[in-house]
């Protein structure tokens, strides 16, 4: 690749995957908010320079200040005391670390000797775990919020650490305790093997107040046996949330990445497992894009390299047909821009899709108000698929349903329902579409004055759309239009929108027949008196 | 057994280590409760069997020792078998049994090992009385087509098998002994029953005595020694 790969972070991740990079003979770029560069040198080629391939650049205290351009070709600016850093990378790993926020608050406690966040017993127990002897320690875990299972883990390696000192107890109060991680459940036996106790909560919850002697008490109900207990520990240690870096938001901002209701730069949708964002050619890797261990996120760094080789492997891109804007009738007002969830519309002295970005779902396409972008060939195929099942539609008796199905999902499902013999209506026309967002209303109008008696756009589920959001153009265009057929007296029933995943075969046969019978007990539209032009309403 | 009245136990006046030493009390439990869904005995008196996990890790003795639900569990050992933290429910049960001093052991089980120990069966049954019931039954069988000739073997010397036999058998139920007799002779087995130390059933077991359970084992492996037979059929 011509150009290098910019890391984003110091961390450990961070680091792993640019040694991985340059053992592979590629060029980087560290780019790290924080540590001295000397340092990060040091820690990124070790010892020996021999042993490097690629070539190396290191850039310490500094912040994205801008970044402009798409896979292949990023343009990214950088300040440092003032100046300003301008760089061109093909492609951006970003493996920023997370941080932690204790829940003190959450229990309406204070930091003091007596109460600590998990990170400072962390630190204290590694300092000196000499003093923890003949203490009594309480553990919070999850009782104000969902725990996190890197968390759970953190609590149990501490508690199985503090029953090897002597006269120690670990006490750990509680909620769900999630085991589903790798080793968890092993470190969970020996920390009880150990001698530690966990109290488990589902229904009430421990009191924590100040004892008489300035000491705590937490007072609570053993769920299992009934019974209750007092335990008057001589240190509280309460939990901790992970959190994004806030780093990683000015980061989004400036990349136009999607990001989760915590703030990691990844949203729940399996199609960017393991490292990918909605931009092609910028990853999130490791902490930057979900809270997990340190372990995990080394790990991950793997994915990130792989990800980034992958990127200059022309072998592995699916062909897509991607979106083009006919200048000519472009009129600049950047829907494309803003809808586009890819980021791949360029601003220039003319609006402009960047194909190597491009995913083809063709949202822009069917949003576009000027129908000013054409998707290849797909819109014109769908015309003529539409225009060649016209004489069927209006020859058949039993009422002909044109159904837009999603390539990734319904399409699937329909193929599947046919192999595995589902029944399915006698007069369904299935059109296979990229994504469910290229179905633009007017297409669904396209195929009602064909003589379909009802469209039905099958999407993918919520948040499991490829295109983050062609599934809500979908149900929200069919919503739309379902109410100005009932305003023109047309039965808006006739155009549905319903999700489906690829393996869902039954539910496709079931929601075809269903819509096939609710349209059987519509008047046919031949039958009835439908206005030239809609009745006029006077809203005085 | 919980009382709101009462006030808090305090953890360190517990010894929650007391069991530490028992092989299978590690308490692993997720509670999850299919050991509870299971157990024929759940709700009885307030049972549960994660209780008894839980009471045993926090070493609260007093509860488990005087209480009477550990003596409401069969023993099917089903919890067991479900358990997906491989609890090895009955043997902490059995733990728990063993505590209890053997003059509050229930009734009915403490008389059992009290006479087994004492006579070598739970029934107190004397000698003469099992030989006429076993020689009875086996010529109430001997009328049966096909089994003509049957005899009963006791303390045949050199037999292939010896087999035990539960209290029940000799005393309510004993058309079932008839159901191995038929199998041994229709399969031409050389076989035989003792008329000392014949009882298979084990309440040392049930009531947590290892020494008692010791005693009668010890006792049928000397009749083993005695009429040198090798192998054991112990169906209990």
């Amino acid at each position: 690749m011509p150009f290098p790969t910019l890391i984003i972070g110091s961390g450990a991740c961070a680091l792993a995957v640019a040694r991985q990079l340059v053992s592979q003979g590629c060029s980087i770029i560290l780019a790290a908010r924080d540590g001295s560069h000397n340092d990060l040198e040091k820690r990124l080629v070790g010892q020996s320079k021999t042993a490097v391939d690629g070539s190396i650049e290191v850039f310490s205290g500094v912040q994205l200040d801008a970044c402009s351009g798409f896979v292949g070709r990023f343009e990214t600016a950088f300040v440092k005391n003032g100046k300003k850093l301008l760089r061109q990378v093909a492609s951006i790993v970003i493996a920023e670390d997370s941080r932690r926020k204790d829940h003190l608050e959450d229990y309406a406690l204070k930091a003091s000797p007596s109460v600590r966040s998990l990170s400072k017993f962390a630190q204290d127990l590694k300092n000196d775990s000499s003093v923890f002897t003949e203490k009594q320690i309480v553990f919070l875990n999850g009782l104000t919020r969902e725990s996190d299972p890197v968390i759970a883990a953190e609590i149990m390696h501490h508690a199985r650490a503090l029953q090897a000192l002597a006269g120690s107890r670990a006490h750990v109060m509680t909620c769900n305790l999630k085991v589903a991680g790798s080793g968890l459940e092993a470190l969970y036996r020996e920390a009880k093997a150990a001698g530690a106790l966990f109290f488990k909560f589902s229904d009430s919850l421990p009191t924590i107040r100040r004892a008489d002697n300035d000491g705590w008490e937490v007072e609570f109900i053993d769920e299992v046996t009934a019974h209750s207990y007092r335990i008057t520990p001589d240190l509280i240690v309460v939990d901790e949330t992970i959190v994004p870096s806030a780093y990683l938001a000015r980061l989004a901002r400036i990349m136009g990445l999607d990001i989760d209701s915590a703030g990691f730069l990844q949203t729940e949708n399996v199609h960017r497992l393991p490292v990918l964002t909605n931009r092609r050619g910028i990853l999130a890797v490791g902490p930057a894009r979900a809270a997990m261990s340190a372990d995990d996120s080394i790990t991950e760094a793997a994915c990130g390299t792989l990800a980034v080789l992958a990127l200059g492997n022309t072998e592995l891109h699916r062909v897509i047909e991607h979106a083009e804007i006919n200048s000519g009738r472009c009129i600049r007002c950047l829907t494309c821009y803003r809808l586009c969830p890819y980021g791949s519309i360029k601003r220039g002295q003319r609006i402009e899709v960047a194909a190597e970005a491009c995913a083809g779902c063709g949202i822009c396409f069917a949003e576009c108000p000027r129908q000013a972008i054409r998707l290849g060939n797909v819109d014109a195929e769908i015309e003529d698929h539409l225009c060649t099942c016209a004489v069927r539609l209006r020859e058949d008796n039993d009422p002909a349903i044109v159904a837009f199905c999603c390539s990734r999902s319904a399409a699937q499902a329909n193929e599947l329902a046919t192999k595995t013999g589902r029944q399915t209506p006698a007069n369904l026309y299935v059109v296979t579409v990229p994504c469910a967002g290229t179905v633009s209303t007017a297409f669904i109008l396209e195929a009602l004055s064909q003589g379909a008696a009802g469209v039905m756009v099958l999407t993918c589920h919520d948040g499991n759309c490829h295109s983050e959001t062609g599934n809500q153009h979908a149900r929200r265009r069919i919503e739309h239009l379902s109410g100005l057929l009932d305003l023109i007296g047309h039965d808006g029933d006739r155009v549905a929108v319903n999700t489906l995943a690829a393996n869902m075969e039954t539910e496709f046969g079931q929601i075809t027949r269903r819509f096939a019978r609710n349209l059987q007990q519509m008047e046919k539209p031949s039958d009835r008196n439908i206005p030239s032009q809609p009745e006029v309403i006077d809203e005085r | 057994m919980s009382d709101k009245t009462k006030l808090p136990t305090d953890i360190k006046a517990l010894d929650c280590d007391r069991f530490s030493s028992w092989p299978y009390s590690q308490d692993v439990c997720l509670t999850c409760g299919l050991c509870a869904s299971v157990c024929p005995a759940s709700g009885i008196d307030g049972f549960d069997p994660r209780k008894i996990v839980r009471l045993t890790a926090l070493g609260v003795d007093k509860e488990i020792v005087e209480a009477r639900w550990p003596w409401i569990c069969t023993m099917c050992a089903k919890c067991e078998y479900l358990c997906p933290m491989d609890i090895d429910i009955p043997n902490i049960m059995r733990g728990i049994r063993s505590l209890r001093d053997r003059e509050h052991v229930p009734g009915i089980l403490h008389k059992g090992v009290d006479a087994a120990l004492r006579t070598g069966n739970n029934l107190g049954l004397p000698k003469d009385d099992f030989i006429f019931i076993v020689q009875d039954v086996a010529e109430e069988l001997a009328e049966e087509p096909g089994f003509e000739a049957f005899e009963v073997p006791i303390d045949k010397k050199g037999a292939n098998i010896l087999s035990t036999i539960h209290n029940k058998l000799v005393n309510t139920h004993t058309e079932d002994l008839k159901h191995w007799w038929k199998i041994f002779h229709a399969a031409g087995e050389n076989w035989t029953i003792t008329s000392d130390a014949w009882e298979g059933t084990s309440w040392g077991f049930f009531t947590g005595d290892d020494a008692a359970m010791k005693t009668m084992a010890g006792r049928i492996v000397e009749q083993l020694e005695t009429l040198e037979i090798k192998n054991l059929l112990w169906p209990e």
